[in-house]
């Protein structure tokens, strides 16, 4: 499988850990395969609208909501704060890069608070805790600070194959030299409903074809390639189209999709650019 | 993104709490469901869901509308968190097969939205499409797809549990997920940009 193929277990989590962190080393090269992970993400995000409703208690939640929301921390564009603490990798799920680990990242400000709070009037044993809460304080920031001297060095990190990706993906460094690499090979499915002879077209890594072109969709069977319909890819190479397939009775094992002027061609005049046979 | 959850996430930025309880009523449903689903369990799923949310009042600053929608990010963090809690429990079989089980159908029908109307006609039609969208699944497709969304399983997992070849699950998942993007592409492209 590519790691385009990879790309929806990766989203849901499902990659086994070797495999979950070659896919993210993978991810920070290349700015396509980062954009199919945004894509699915939405797409599995739209998943949990298949889990059934349950009646609640709005009020109440939204008491407590307000209650954690007044004694919530701000983050206020503090990124180096978080950067040592996110690097649990987790369930192969990176919500947005810069915010991952939920959880993870509240020791800090809350050890903070902590020590704020407990003042000076208190017993032999409890400066005891406020000494503790202050080395924990001193360790996250020199985690902090290391993580921050990690982050300055976006080359030699990438290099490691372990680095994680709330690392390798921090805000700052995101596609400093990450988008120089190749783009990876476009890939295409068809879903070719022969009852209904209509074919749904989906394109990713596609890039747009220049104004005046388009892509076409051919049918490949024993004589001549059978003209399909046209279509174009968005700027983030993806494309989806609904299509007619050949006319009833024209048989045909694979498809192919070429670059053709606008409004199509009767016979392909372009190469190939990618092919496959039906029926996987 | 759509411009309702933009706004949210503006006054959010700005300190404005009222905007906490508009971007509960748009989402709480849907993640609440979500997290319930995963955990089986209201208590738990509740604090899921206001751990997530108070953390989208303290990371506003670093939502990147560019990287993806409001509720992807919201989704995505409920059900990391979810799944934490689920493995740190040690149920993650038997809920598993629950999820297995489960389906997509039981209260589909009927979102159970917050106070405002306009994400309760939104989401209820979304929710029409998502069900039939996972309906039409293969099965086994669904399957191995339900498995690892609501049960943090892997791929190997799912095939160990299965009894079935590694190369077929990864197949189904991968199969699965591209016709759920198919068919649910309008519903996160006309909400975008």
């Amino acid at each position: 499988m590519s790691d385009m193929d990879r790309a929806a277990a990766y989203v849901l989590g499902a990659l086994d850990a070797d495999e979950a962190r070659a896919f993210e080393a993978e991810l920070a090269r290349s700015e396509a395969l980062r954009r199919e992970v945004d894509e699915l993400r939405e797409v599995t995000a739209l998943l949990a609208l298949g889990a059934p409703s349950l009646p609640r208690d709005d009020e109440r939640l939204k008491a407590r909501l307000l209650e954690r929301v007044r004694s919530a921390p701000r983050a206020a564009g503090d990124e180096s704060r978080h950067v040592g603490a996110s690097a649990r990798p987790e369930s192969g799920v990176a919500p947005q890069r810069d915010s991952r680990a939920p959880g993870a990242r509240a020791p800090a400000p809350r050890a903070r608070d902590a020590v704020r709070k407990l003042g000076w009037a208190l017993a032999a044993a409890a400066l005891v805790g406020v000494a503790l809460q202050e080395a924990r304080v001193r360790h996250l920031a020199r985690q902090v600070a290391t993580a921050e001297q990690r982050r300055d060095s976006v080359a030699a990190r990438l290099a490691e194959r372990d680095t994680t990706l709330g690392q390798i993906l921090a805000p700052s460094t995101t596609l400093i030299q990450l988008t120089a690499t190749g783009q990876p090979a476009p890939g295409v499915q068809l879903f070719w409903n022969a009852a209904s002879r209509r074919v749904v077209l989906h394109a990713y890594g596609l890039p747009p074809a220049p104004t005046g072109r388009v892509y076409q969709l051919w049918f490949l069977g024993a004589g001549a390639p059978i003209p399909g319909g046209t279509f174009n890819s968005e700027s983030n190479g993806s494309a989806v189209a609904t299509m007619d397939g050949p006319p009833s009775g024209a048989a045909f094992t694979g498809a192919a999709i070429t670059q053709e002027p606008a409004g199509g061609s009767s016979a392909p005049t372009s190469p190939i650019i990618v092919a496959g046979t039906l029926g996987e | 993104m759509s411009s309702a959850d933009g706004d949210l996430i503006a006054r959010i930025r700005d300190g404005d709490e009222t905007a906490m309880t508009d971007l509960y009523d748009r989402h709480a449903d849907l993640l609440l469901a979500l997290a319930y689903r995963v955990l089986g369990d209201r208590a738990d799923a509740e604090d899921v869901v206001l751990e997530v949310l108070e953390r989208a009042w303290r990371d506003a600053s670093r939502f990147d509308e560019r990287r993806g929608s409001v509720r992807a990010w919201l989704v995505t963090m409920v059900r990391s968190r979810a799944l934490d809690t689920l493995r740190a429990r040690g149920r993650q079989v038997r809920l598993a097969e629950s999820a297995a089980r489960g389906g997509v159908d039981a209260g589909a029908d009927e979102p159970m939205t917050g106070d405002d109307p306009a994400a309760r006609a939104e989401w209820g039609d979304d929710r029409r499409v998502v069900t039939a969208a996972l309906r039409e699944l293969p099965p086994a497709q669904r399957e191995a797809i339900e498995l690892a969304y609501y049960g943090g399983l892997s791929q190997s997992e799912i095939a160990a549990r299965l009894g079935a070849p590694l190369g077929t699950v990864k197949t189904r998942i991968r199969d699965g997920m591209q016709k759920l993007r198919v068919a649910l592409h309008p519903l996160y492209v006309e909400r975008r940009a």
